[in-house]
This record gives structure tokens, C-alpha cells and sequence, in this order.
């Protein structure tokens, strides 16, 4: 009995391994200077309509469409520790969480999550047995493995790396920060930074993919998501 | 029992430790043209008093929506996209 779970617990974790990509150093220590982007603490939940200015020629404001969008859509927070950005490496990723924010507060994030299709099912792979409402929930919970508050705030810290070679950037689960290459950085648009940043963070909250260029890794939760996020960012750049 | 526990410790740690890198498939770069246009329609809600969606989504949208039947074509579309039906 031992053995044959044992032999059930080698299988499983034969599958979980190949979707990651074992070795390479994981701790190269450089904590600096720390600036935390965007002092946003959490869900303000500022639902009473801070009327701040409201349009020319007093109008009344007429409530929003249908929204289907809920609260936590539209109060995702970012505690995100920048570690030895130069100013302008800072306002680069300062515009890339502000993406990040603008776009999970739309519909369209929304419904393109909620409808996703992979192998003619409404589904994600790797989702970790979660329907797509559930991945979508899971990201407005924001409960990180090693912070698991759901506090409806991406935590994480971002540290710049340099490596002459084709990866943009890497993580892994026993750390809290995402390394992320000057390589393709200093080049990205705002939205590309913001699709590598999400990508990232959804490994933070558990999501895993193929290491190797498989044809379902595009179809993962962190590509899949993280791919939206650089495409409906590209409207708010 | 406790060798099967010694394992399970062994295949999580080996698990948490395996670097998940994130390689671009191609680079998809939105032309200086769509830019300008993008933001021409922000900038335009702006001066209506719709403010930045960054910074309050709720006002942005309700006014957004008192302001749609004025805008041009290619925001309204945009708007539709990113925030759907009125
Ligand atoms: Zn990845």
C-alpha cells in the first residue's frame, strides 16, 4: 500500500516537474536600493462614487452600463518592490502596473477570461482543476503561495538581471520577487512589461507551464493571461 | 510512513525550486499611429471631466458613458471593446 502511493505521488510529481524548468541559480542577492511602486493599499473599496469633478454643464451622472465587472476588478491593488531601478527603469514599470490595473478593470478582461477556449473547451490548461471563473476569481483574490492573505493585491518584488540570451525573465516558488532581463526590458513597451509582469505573478499564485515551447504552453494560465494583459494593454499605453 | 513523508518533502522542495522562465513568442508592438489614437480618445474623455480609468474607474465609466454619443467612431469602438455594450 505504501509503495503503490508512492508510486502514485512519483507520477504526479513527474508530471509537475516537466512543467517547469529544473536548475539555474535562484539566489543572487541584491537588495539595494527598494523603491515601492504604487501606494496602493488594497480594496478601497470606494464604491460610493467619489464624484471628483463630475462633467461640464452639471449633468447627472447616469450609473455604468450593465457591468458585469466586479468590485475587486476594479480595486486590485500593487505592492511592488522595484530593487536598483534607475529613475527611468522605474517610470517604465510605474506605467506598466498602472496597465496592469487599467486592464483588470476592464469588461473585456473579464469576458475574454471567462470565455477562454483551449482544445474546444471553455478552459485554460494548467489551470490547477480551476474553471475559468475560478482562475478569474483567483486573480482578484491575489493570494500569492508565499503570501496567501487574499488581499486583492499583487505583492511582489521585481529585480533586473542582465543575460545575453532568449528568456525574458524567470521566477520560482520558493522565492517572493520575479527576475526580469534588461535585455528585453529596456526595449518592451509599457504593455509588454505589463503582459512579463502578470505572467510572472500568476506563477506567484500558483500557475504553472510547459518549460519546453510545447504547443499547449501558449494555452497555460500564465502565457494565455499574460498575452491579454499585453494586448488590451496596448490600448492604454 | 515517515519514509513516504521524507519523500513528499523531497518532490515539494524540488518542485519549489525549479525556475519557471518566461520566453516572448513575437513581439507584438502597437504602431506610434495606434498610440496617438488611443490616447486622443483618453484625452478627449479627460477634458470631458471623465478623468483617467487609472485613477477612478467608476467616475471614468459612468461618465464615459454620458460622453459615448459624442465621441468619434474609432473611440466609441474602442470603448465598446474595453468596456462593453452600453
Ligand atoms: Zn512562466
Amino acid at each position: 500500500m505504501k509503495y503503490k502511493m508512492m508510486a502514485m505521488m512519483l507520477t504526479l510529481s513527474l508530471l509537475s516537474v516537466s512543467c517547469d524548468k529544473s536548475g539555474g541559480s535562484s539566489s543572487e542577492e541584491s537588495t539595494e536600493s527598494t523603491t515601492t511602486v504604487t501606494g496602493d493599499t488594497g480594496p478601497d473599496t470606494g464604491n460610493g462614487t467619489t464624484d471628483s469633478g463630475s462633467g461640464p454643464g452639471g449633468t447627472t451622472t447616469v450609473p455604468p452600463p450593465t457591468s458585469t465587472v466586479p468590485q475587486l476588478a476594479l480595486s486590485l491593488g500593487g505592492n511592488i518592490t522595484l530593487y536598483s531601478f534607475t529613475t527611468a527603469q522605474t517610470e517604465k514599470y510605474n506605467d506598466a502596473v498602472a496597465i496592469v490595473k487599467k486592464v483588470v478593470a476592464t469588461e473585456e478582461f473579464r469576458s475574454r477570461v471567462l470565455n477562454y477556449t483551449y482544445s474546444g473547451a471553455k478552459q485554460f490548461a494548467n489551470n490547477n482543476g480551476r474553471t475559468n471563473a475560478q482562475v478569474y476569481q483567483s486573480i482578484l483574490d491575489a493570494a500569492e503561495t508565499l503570501k496567501p492573505a487574499k488581499n486583492n493585491i499583487i505583492d511582489i518584488g521585481v529585480k533586473l538581471y542582465y543575460e545575453a540570451n532568449s528568456v525574458v525573465g524567470w521566477t520560482n516558488g520558493s522565492i517572493t520577487y520575479i527576475n526580469v532581463n534588461t535585455k528585453f526590458f529596456n526595449s518592451f513597451d509599457a504593455n509588454e512589461v505589463a503582459g512579463n509582469l502578470f505572467h510572472e505573478w500568476l506563477h506567484k499564485l500558483g500557475y504553472g507551464h510547459d518549460s519546453a515551447a510545447t504547443a499547449k504552453r501558449p494555452y497555460s494560465v500564465p502565457y494565455a493571461i499574460g498575452y491579454m494583459i499585453r494586448d488590451i494593454g496596448s490600448d492604454f499605453l | 510512513m515517515k519514509d513516504f513523508f521524507m519523500f513528499l518533502g523531497f518532490v515539494i522542495a524540488l518542485n519549489s525550486y525549479a525556475d519557471i522562465e518566461y520566453v516572448p513568442t513575437e513581439r507584438k508592438v502597437t504602431s506610434a499611429a495606434m498610440v496617438e489614437s488611443n490616447r486622443g480618445c483618453f484625452k478627449e474623455l479627460n477634458a470631458q471631466g471623465c478623468g483617467d480609468p487609472g485613477e477612478d474607474i467608476q467616475h471614468f465609466r459612468s461618465c464615459m458613458n454620458n460622453a459615448y454619443d459624442g465621441l468619434s467612431d474609432t473611440c466609441q469602438k474602442m470603448m465598446t471593446k474595453l468596456y462593453g455594450k452600453r
